[in-house]
């Protein structure tokens, strides 16, 4: 039997009502669509892996998508990547669609796909790249090493983040990126679970 | 998902919608606080939609790298300022320095503003200094033209608006903005019937095109005194209160301030 569900957090609710009582239908939508892309771009892999999806969560730290089923390292990474791939070659149609149509929605929906993408990729644990790099290095040096390595990475990434988000914020651009910074310092430490019923997230 | 969260998601969906149809403008206030605290001044949708329409041409947009060099070195003093000259057609890439509302409001490229030589008023500043006193606004607020570079509406130039222009009705009570005294009051072509308050510290308040004054020289004021009525003498084109704010000769925006 399948038992596929959607669970969401208390925080991811409220945060979500409060998106969607400030910011205009359009804007949300522009930003929705790529992260349901990203999304999908996990879940087709998955499925054609012969991967059995479990659920799905949303919570503060992001989409979930819990899965299980044997795969190889190979497939975990595909996994990870589809997500940021699906993300590219939408905002990359999505570009170009605009040019034709001369439509600025597209264009900003483009945007927020090409830059989703480009943070999913960084080598930071929740993240998609993160995960590329944990299964690829505990496959090679073995579980803990590989666990220790993304930990360095993540807080090394979460820390440039932190201080080029601060530096933004003292220049008058607002703390957009510090947000960022701080939401990866918070969650980069949560080991990954277990291989086999491995969650693929986020946003 | 459990139970209650589908209520509270429901009904934190029936409720917000609800509210967003009924009152149109809450949600957009709290969007202008979020932006603001979010992004401050800059723009980053625009920036973003930038970087979406550079991807298919293959090479980064002109607005994309203008955003670059903005956050690179986003003074809003300054470097913002258009210098002097015939600017025609460079316009857009200058954002409008004047009052704390217009700092993100681009000028429309293409159009075309000389400013005078003397580029912006030097006399004046963006700053927002703390007063050492307590104020209260001399009518009640509503700016018709704010501080900074604007069309002159008599004049017909774009020239530099030391203060703001506040609406009032003819004889409408105009107050003292702080305790202090009157350093002077008399009449002037362009001002028409005004007076100036001395505050402490070197601050001191200008109140122009007044009906009639309510005060003499070298009198003492308390916040929120009589000063005069609203008019429009002198250079103006309809009854409201022009109100000046300097600090040691230097011109504020009284606007931070209301």
């Amino acid at each position: 039997m399948k038992t596929e569900h959607f669970e969401s957090g208390t925080a991811a609710i409220l945060l979500a009502a409060l998106i969607y009582f400030i910011a205009d239908v359009d804007k949300i939508l522009a930003v929705l669509i790529p992260v349901v892309v990203h999304e999908l771009g996990h879940v087709l892999t998955l499925r054609l892996l012969g991967l059995r999806i479990n659920g799905f969560k949303a919570e503060l730290k992001g989409f979930c998508i819990g899965y299980c089923g044997y795969t190889g390292a190979l497939g975990h990474v595909l996994a990870a990547a589809a997500g940021p791939m699906f993300g590219l070659l939408y905002a990359m149609s999505a570009s170009i669609l605009a040019e034709r149509l001369g439509s600025g929605w597209l264009e900003l929906s483009a945007g927020v796909s090409l830059l989703l993408s480009l943070f999913n990729l960084l080598p930071a644990l929740p993240l998609d790249g993160g995960r590329i790099v944990y299964t690829l290095s505990s496959t090679l040096l073995g579980e803990s090493a590989g666990a220790r390595l993304c930990n360095i990475l993540g807080l090394t990434i979460g820390v440039i983040l932190l201080f080029s988000g601060a530096w933004l914020m003292l220049h008058g651009c607002g703390v957009a990126l510090e947000l960022s910074a701080v939401w990866l310092l918070a969650y980069t430490g949560t080991a990954p679970a277990a291989r086999l019923s491995g969650q693929k997230e986020l946003i | 998902m459990q139970e209650y969260k589908i209520y509270l998601a429901s009904a934190a969906f029936i409720c917000l919608t609800a509210v967003k149809l009924c009152f149109p403008t809450i949600p957009a206030q709290l969007r202008q606080e979020a932006l603001d605290i979010l992004c401050s001044g800059t723009d980053y949708g625009s920036a973003i939609q930038a970087m979406g329409r550079s991807l298919s041409r293959g090479q980064l947009d002109s607005e994309l790298v203008q955003a670059l060099e903005y956050i690179k070195s986003p003074s809003y003093g300054q470097a913002d300022v258009i210098p002097a000259g015939d600017l025609s057609g460079t316009v857009s890439a200058y954002t409008y320095p004047s009052s704390k509302d217009s700092y993100n409001q681009t000028l429309s490229a293409g159009r075309k503003i000389v400013f005078p030589e003397q580029a912006s008023a030097d006399n004046t500043s963006a700053d927002m200094p703390p007063l050492p006193f307590k104020y209260v606004s001399p009518v009640p607020v509503s700016v018709s033209s704010p501080f900074g570079y604007r069309e002159h509406p008599v004049e017909g130039e774009y020239l530099f608006h030391y203060g703001i222009d506040l609406a009032a009705d003819e004889g409408q009570a105009v107050l003292a903005f702080a305790d202090g005294q009157v350093s002077f009051a008399g009449t002037d072509e362009g001002y028409g019937n005004y007076c100036i308050l001395s505050h402490a510290d070197g601050f001191s308040s200008l109140y122009a095109h007044l009906d009639s004054l309510a005060v003499e020289k070298g009198q003492e004021l308390e916040m929120g005194q009589l000063l005069g009525h609203a008019g429009q003498t002198g250079n103006a084109t309809g009854p409201h209160l022009h109100f000046e704010l300097m600090y040691h000769g230097l011109y504020l925006n009284p606007e931070y301030y209301l």
